[in-house]
Parts: structure tokens; sequence; C-alpha cells
């Protein structure tokens, strides 16, 4: 058995999915984003950090549409390497109802989807479950690409 | 500076429109002229549109957009003070802006959007920043497709044209 450590995410409705310890870079106040015309109310937000124009994605309201809006929300910058698989990372902004919580994850702990997240496929990579509640894993190349 | 570099300065032109919010950054000569809002007639509008301008003695339809570029025929939206008559090719139309400013410095480098951010019939084709702010770069051409298709047309806007 091996443990590795990784973020655990709150989004709107309470959804929570976990990313690697790695692809978490910061965390800045939503406030400092700008809304997109057009765009779908899960993706409408982008971040301009460090020259770039960051795409904000709101998993909360991804998954549940109905999703109440967060009142004070944060965002945190997270990076992963490219869809070309050269060297070079990309960047976005994913929408959280608090700040991430530091974990540590077993591999005893993996576990398949639920049917209840099953259209979690699309964006994440693996599950596992941790006090009885199944945490989906992301994939932050595939989820913003 | 030589005539040349006239005609170049004036092509590689690019129009900033501002209003409700959005700032577009549209294509290097797809903005022809901007006029005086007060310049449009307004009787017997187009559908969904707030008037219309004269452009080489035919009359253009003029739109007044939202922010997510849907039209509006709301006062607020028809009282703004400046006509930008957009085109690409011979489809010309208006668009009512806050403020439209001719950009002549630096190009910005626009990332494109990620597909999740597209909805249906996007036309924001890049996104940039300029002065802590978006911008949001697009082409005539997309504009005019995407308020066709928010009036039900099945082809862009800016054929229907009259003589003055």
């Amino acid at each position: 058995m091996s443990r590795c450590s990784g973020w655990l995410l709150t989004f709107a409705g309470d959804a929570q999915a976990v990313i690697g310890q790695r692809e978490l870079l910061h965390l800045v106040h939503r406030s400092e984003t700008h809304q997109v015309p057009c765009a779908p109310p899960y993706c409408r937000r982008v971040l301009l950090w460090e020259q770039g124009v960051l795409p904000v994605f709101d998993v909360g309201v991804w998954a549940d549409p109905s999703a109440q809006g967060i009142a004070d929300p944060i965002v945190a910058v997270v990076g992963f390497q490219s869809a070309d698989g050269a060297s070079s990372h990309e960047f976005g902004g994913l929408l959280l109802a608090s700040a991430p919580q530091r974990i540590d994850v077993d591999d005893a702990w993996a576990c398949e989807l639920p049917s209840a997240l099953q259209s979690w496929r699309r964006i994440s990579c693996a599950c596992f479950e941790r006090d009885e509640r199944p945490l989906p894993v992301l994939d932050l190349q595939r989820l913003f690409n | 500076m030589s005539d040349i570099t006239t005609i170049e300065a004036v092509l590689s032109a690019r129009g900033l429109l501002s209003f409700a919010g959005v700032r577009i950054l549209l294509n290097a000569g797809d903005l022809r002229m901007i006029e005086s809002a007060s310049d449009l007639v307004r009787t017997d509008p187009p559908s969904q549109g707030v008037g219309w301008i004269a452009v080489s003695d035919q009359w253009r339809p003029v739109y007044a957009l939202s922010f997510d570029l849907t039209p509006l025929v709301d006062e607020v939206a028809a009282a703004r003070p400046v006509c930008a008559v957009l085109g690409d090719g011979g489809n010309l139309f208006g668009l009512l802006c806050d403020d439209v400013l001719v950009a002549r410095g630096e190009p910005l480098a626009f990332r494109s959007p990620p597909r999740a951010m597209l909805g249906a019939g996007s036309p924001i084709l890049g996104l940039s920043s300029d002065q802590g702010k978006l911008v949001c770069g697009t082409d005539a051409a997309s504009l005019a497709r995407c308020i066709g298709t928010a009036i039900g047309l099945d082809r862009r806007i800016g054929h229907e044209v009259a003589e003055t």
C-alpha cells in the first residue's frame, strides 16, 4: 500500500473532488475574475493571472445546474500538463466554496465511480472512498479542454 | 509617414467596442465607420434592431446588444451614443456602443477559449487582457451570424439595404 497527498476541494452544492498535491498553485478571491459573454454558467469567468487569461470552471454548477451560487467564493489556480503531452504546462481556475483541505490518500481506498457520479467520468481519472464518501480525482487536462 | 504606411496603419487598426460591460476587439478592417447615434433613423426599425444608418447611399440595420450579445430594444441600450458600422465583404450593420476606440498599438496576444467555455454559437474567438481588463476577440462575420441566429434568421444580418 502507498499513500500520497492531495487537496480536497469543495464546490457549490457541497460537491467534492480531489486534485494532486502539486496541481494547486495559488488561491485568489473571485472578485478578481471577469465574466465572458455567451459562456455557459459553469465556465463563465476568467482570471487574469500573470499576463495570462485563465478559464475558471465552476465544478459545482457543472455537476448540478441548480446548485446555489457561493456567497464568498475562492478561485484555486491549478496547473497541469498540456494536452499535447509536451513538457509545457497549462493553467486554469476552479471556483471553490471553501479553502482546500490537505488530505492523505491510500491506494487501498480506490473504488469505482458510483452510479450517482457517472457524469463525472468525463472530468475524472480515478475515484476513492474516504469517510464513506466517494471522491472523484479530477483530470484537469480533460476538464479544461 | 508615406502613403503606404498610412494605408497599412488604417488597415491594421482594430476597433475596440465597449457596451454593456463587454470589451470587443474586432479583426483589423472590420470596423468600417464610426457614426453618432444621433444619425440613426429609428422609425420602422429592423426586427429586434433599434434603427437604420445610411452608409454609401444604403440603409444598414443597427442593433444594440446585451452582455451576452443578444439584441436589446430597451431604452437604455438604445441610448448608447456611438454607432460602430461593421462589415465583412459587402454585409454591413451597425452596433450601438458606449465607446469605440481605434486601437493601433501592439497587437494583443489572444488565447482561444477552452471548449467548455464556448456556448452554442458563441462568436468569441479569443480572450486577452489590456490594462487589467478582459478583452474578447471576434470578427464582424461571427458577430453578424450570432445576431442573425438570435433574431431567428437562417443567415447572418447585414444584407438588409434600402436606397437612401
